[in-house]
């Protein structure tokens, strides 16, 4: 093996079901960067569109990048690609997952996992460095995740880091997660891709080192990224409060720089609380008190009940507050809780029309009601599909019963024990989680997906039109809209286009979402992207030339975020904090880390070639997918039609119209015609022409289309 | 003041410093840093060196791991990190370098007076006119020395309604400045009708009543009230109008910079933008 600066070098392959472990170079898929890219390249050759999900020879493929575990700030993410069972067409996805199993991976001295077979017994894989084995996990199957993360650190030691499926994968529950013990999750059904292996867990730990090839540039890069280009989490730019040094900050004082003077971390264990006080934005010590999640999520009561802020390996933003939440001990529930985002959002939705009690402080029982669930979602394993389990779930408890009972018979739903919904009890989200996460009764085919729910309950295309605060698909494929027109217009629109899954993507939302003034930041986005491509706040224009260009630079980069790996929540540098810089950033900067750490030149051209290149590969798989699964491979009609609601939301405005985000119908077929044009995919089917795949070295993907027929 | 700079009413972690005390802090911060010994600049290179020559002397890691990989009792990380041999500390053996021999320069003493406001600024507070008269001697010529010196040109200042403030720019934003000279003339409905016209003008939004009841304003809510239900009898606050978005917040905003419809749909809260 050729020595590699970033790469690790290797890749470990599994197999399930004869036991065999092997290692091979991994450098031919360096073309690829790694994570996602790479695991693209493999499932394509490996495991292609043909094979069901659950055959035994599927893949599931945990992918980590050059920058994984090399010391770049915001790097210590890892990707798992596999087989949807629950989205439109069962094509490719990805789960993506924080904390510091990633760069384990990198220090045992791989660049990824390829995981085939089925086991005949549960077991879980322990990687030590280059003893690798498959271990008895019967004694944690039907477990919990926390339960079984301690088990499995008690079976190999503390330096490990563990990630195991809950109950939801084992019973292939469509909504399942492979969880580590501090709310890193990689979701979109990876728990049911493992469960149906037998693969409980993971553990992994890792001495040796990532070679860089630049130390210094590294130390250098990232001296200036601290003291120049960070913010708060999603990189913003302006505090949430006035702070003394800065000249704006959010109006709304909800942004995710949380911290400022009086936000505390109410809830140490010496009883003494931190402040999280001013942090100027040079200031490199003080970056970790920014961004105090909990009271971005919950407002300022959050501090009673916040220990400290947790995050992923490398990073010094740390959102994943830390919580101890002492009024669930009086349920016999746990009380200690460590999240962000999704999971901690919306489990008053299991609620509807009750009118939650306070706990312990006033303004807190929502706060204590999300966390509840967010423990037992992560304890079973059970995810959230961005919000469509609690979406769906809300649909359902709110039918008069006269009707839910069509759908899931008296005897179930009279067993539902809804005096302690009535009475906002946590155990109830709790029991409910539980029924979705062991596949028990109707109701759970919740847990299968909101496409599975809706054959199951006999409801037709148009359900997923309506705007009754209950939907929030943009398209007819089961998954939701992830930052998409209400924040950014159609480029928000077109990128959630993409993917196979919510497409998870950051670039737009973290400035609209910083806060700052609009002409700030439309300078800065007008000076990165051209002229126009950045609307004000509910003010949007018609479609034009850099707002279709911005959304394929924003798919094409998170593309590279999860191959290298980068976090996607902090990565690019777009915005800046600092005055100096007129508040830019440096989009540069992730280019230059790959050089400094790989050796090899890259720009953020290349990147975003590279990016771009995925782009195709997801389209020529989601299309062979369709072909099969949905007899028509016109990805246009079939995976990218927009869902009414989009359109025809707000009947009091027009689109375009001040006060407004919905969109017009003819503006965004204009739209995707210009998209497909401009990434080289015919606009009549949306798949990528062979020209353009030939252009981007992806000959045997023209030739499979066109021997299938699709081009 | 490891958590944030102290401001009084702003911070819990310590009362303001009064003005003489916060300039003899700083004079004796400086004493104790110039009798510390400097710290070694951290050299990558040389870390780098040591690094590998520990490894050398630990060779131990990785019989350790062979020992491992032979099926033996795994070794509990403390007990064997307690077995390595002392590596050399690289750091240990640098000798202090001897304490420079700082030029005696008299300094200014206007320099005094701009270092006053520049740390009155890092504590977030602007400096007023009426507050130096009654602490400095001879503060007409001082002021006069400081305008003049480029070293101090980074002390600005801003009219309140009853005084004359100073700030640093260089610790100290200029929108900041204004807030906090709006905070010091006291006249809350006057602060609330500047800041809602601001960020109706600047950002644009709409102003939260609680934005007045945070940091650094800490308005109580029956102030804010009392304010805005003052405000509403006032001519020249017409423009100021209250709106209630989807969440049933209360906000205030300016019909000089938004329409009561935009105003409104922008603090709307949308759901799911999370
Ligand atoms: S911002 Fe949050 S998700 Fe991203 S690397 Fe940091 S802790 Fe992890």
């Amino acid at each position: 093996m050729a020595e590699t600066f970033g790469w690790a070098g290797k890749l470990l392959r599994v197999d399930l079901s004869t036991g065999s472990i092997t290692t091979e170079d991994s450098a031919k898929y360096q073309e690829y960067i790694g994570g996602m890219g790479m695991a693209y390249r493999i499932m394509y050759d490996e495991a292609p569109m043909d094979l069901d999900p659950y055959d035994e020879k599927a893949l599931v493929i945990f992918g980590v990048g050059p920058l994984t575990g090399s010391g770049v700030p915001c790097s210590g993410r890892m990707n798992i690609t596999f087989r949807s069972t629950w989205s439109k067409g069962h094509s490719i996805v990805d789960a993506h997952m924080g904390g510091h199993i990633g760069p384990q991976l990198k220090y045992a001295g791989y660049d990824g996992i390829v995981v085939t077979g089925i086991s005949a017994k549960p077991v879980y894989l322990k990687i030590e460095d280059d003893k690798v084995s498959l271990e008895d996990a019967s004694a944690v199957w039907g477990k919990g995740t926390f339960e079984s993360n301690a088990w499995l650190i008690e079976q190999t030691g503390r330096e490990f880091e563990a990630a195991s499926i809950g109950p939801a994968g084992e019973n292939l529950m469509d909504y399942s997660t492979l969880n580590t013990s501090f709310g890193n999750a990689g979701g979109a059904g990876v728990g049911a891709a493992l469960g149906n292996k037998k693969l409980k867990g993971i553990v992994i730990r890792g001495t040796g080192t990532v070679k860089v090839a630049d130390p210094k540039k590294v130390l250098e890069l990232s001296s200036y990224m601290m003291g120049n280009l960070i913010g708060g989490n999603n990189n913003h730019n302006v505090p949430a409060l006035p702070q003394s040094w800065a000249e704006f900050s959010a109006v709304s004082g909800k942004n995710r720089w949380s911290g400022a003077p009086g936000r505390v971390w109410g809830h140490t264990p010496d009883g003494e609380e931190i402040d999280a006080g001013e942090q100027p934005y040079n200031d490199i010590n003080k970056i970790a008190y920014r961004c105090l999640k909990g009271v971005f999520d919950f407002g300022e009561v959050a501090s009673n009940y916040i220990i400290k802020s947790g995050g992923c390996q490398s990073c010094p933003i740390r959102c994943y507050t830390q919580y101890e939440i002492d009024p669930l001990a009086e349920y016999d529930l746990p009380i200690h809780n460590s999240n962000t985002c999704m999971p901690v959002l919306y489990g008053n939705y299991a609620y509807p029309g009750v009118e939650l009690k306070d706990f312990k402080y006033e303004g807190d029982a929502k706060m204590v009601i999300n966390l509840a669930w967010s423990h037992a979602v992560d304890d079973m394993g059970l995810w959230d599909n961005y919000g469509n389990i609690n979406r769906d779930l809300k649909w359902f408890l709110s039918l008069p019963r006269e009707e839910a009972v069509g759908y899931i018979g008296e005897e179930e739903y009279d067993s539902l024990p809804w005096d302690w919904m009535h009475d906002g009890d946590p155990r109830w989200e709790v029991e409910i989680i539980r029924r979705l996460a062991m596949g028990e009764g109707k109701l759970s085919v919740i847990a299968k997906g909101t496409l599975a729910m809706m054959e199951a309950f006999g409801l037709p295309k148009e359900w997923l039109d309506r705007a009754d605060g209950t939907n929030s698909n943009l398209m007819y494929c089961g998954f939701p809209n992830h930052h998409g027109p209400a924040e950014a217009w159609q480029t928000g629109m077109l990128y959630n286009m993409f993917y196979n899954r919510d497409c998870m993507i950051h670039e737009i939302v973290c400035e609209t979402g910083s806060g700052a003034p609009y002409e700030v930041t439309k300078k800065v986005m007008e000076d990165f992207f051209g002229e126009g491509c950045y609307d004000k706040s509910k003010a949007y224009t018609p479609i034009n030339e850099n707002k279709v260009k911005l959304a394929i630079y924003c798919a094409a980069d998170k593309n590279f975020h999860d191959s290298s790996t980068l976090c996607n929540w902090m990565w690019p540098m777009t915005q800046s904090p600092s005055k100096e810089r007129d508040y830019h950033g440096d989009l540069d900067l992730q280019a230059d880390f790959m050089t400094a750490v790989t050796g090899k030149t890259y720009t953020q051209d290349d990147l975003q070639e590279f990016g771009k290149k995925i782009l195709h590969m997801l389209r020529v798989m989601t299309a062979i997918s369709f072909k099969l699964n949905c007899d028509s491979a016109n990805l246009r009609t079939e995976h990218d039609a927009i869902t009414g609601w989009v359109f025809d939301k707000e009947p009091d405005f027009k689109p375009f119209e001040e006060g407004t985000t919905k969109l017009d119908r003819e503006d965004m077929k204009k739209a995707m015609d210009m998209m497909y044009t401009e990434l080289g995919w015919d606009v009549e089917t949306g798949i990528p022409t062979a020209e353009t795949l030939k252009a981007y070295g992806l000959e045997d993907m023209a030739k499979d289309l066109a021997d299938r027929g699709i081009i | 003041m490891l958590f944030g700079r102290r401001k009084k009413g702003f911070s819990t972690v310590a009362a303001v410093t009064d003005p003489k005390s916060a300039v003899e802090e700083l004079q004796a911060d400086e004493m104790a840093a110039k009798k510390k010994p400097k710290s070694p600049t951290f050299d990558i290179d040389s870390a780098a060196e040591a690094a590998r020559k520990a490894n050398e002397a630990g060779a131990s890691v990785e019989s350790a791991q062979e020992t491992m990989a032979a099926g033996e009792e795994k070794v509990d990380l403390f007990d064997f990190l307690a077995q390595q041999p002392d590596v050399e500390d690289q750091f240990a053996d640098i000798p202090a370098e001897p304490e420079e021999q700082e030029p005696e320069i008299q300094a200014p003493a206007h320099w005094k007076l701009a270092e006053y406001i520049r740390i009155r600024s890092a504590n977030a507070q602007v400096t007023g006119l009426i507050l130096l008269k009654s602490e400095v001697e001879g503060l007409e010529e001082l002021l006069e020395a400081m305008a003049a010196d480029e070293t101090c040109k980074d002390i600005a200042t801003r009219q309140g309604a009853k005084d004359l403030y100073y700030y640093s720019t260089a610790t100290m934003s200029d929108n900041y400045a204004m807030i906090d000279v709006l905070i010091q003339d006291d006249d809350l409905v006057s602060m609330m009708a500047q800041m809602v016209r601001f960020n109706a003008k600047t950002y644009p939004a709409a102003t939260p009543f609680f934005y007045f009841q945070r940091p650094p304003y800490n308005r109580s809510k029956a102030e804010v009230e009392q304010a805005w239900a003052a405000m509403q009898t006032m001519e020249q606050y017409q423009d100021i109008q209250e709106l209630t978005n989807n969440e049933n917040t209360r906000f205030l905003y300016s019909t000089q910079y938004l329409t009561p419809r935009y105003a409104k749909a922008i603090s709307d809260v949308d759901l799911f933008t999370d």
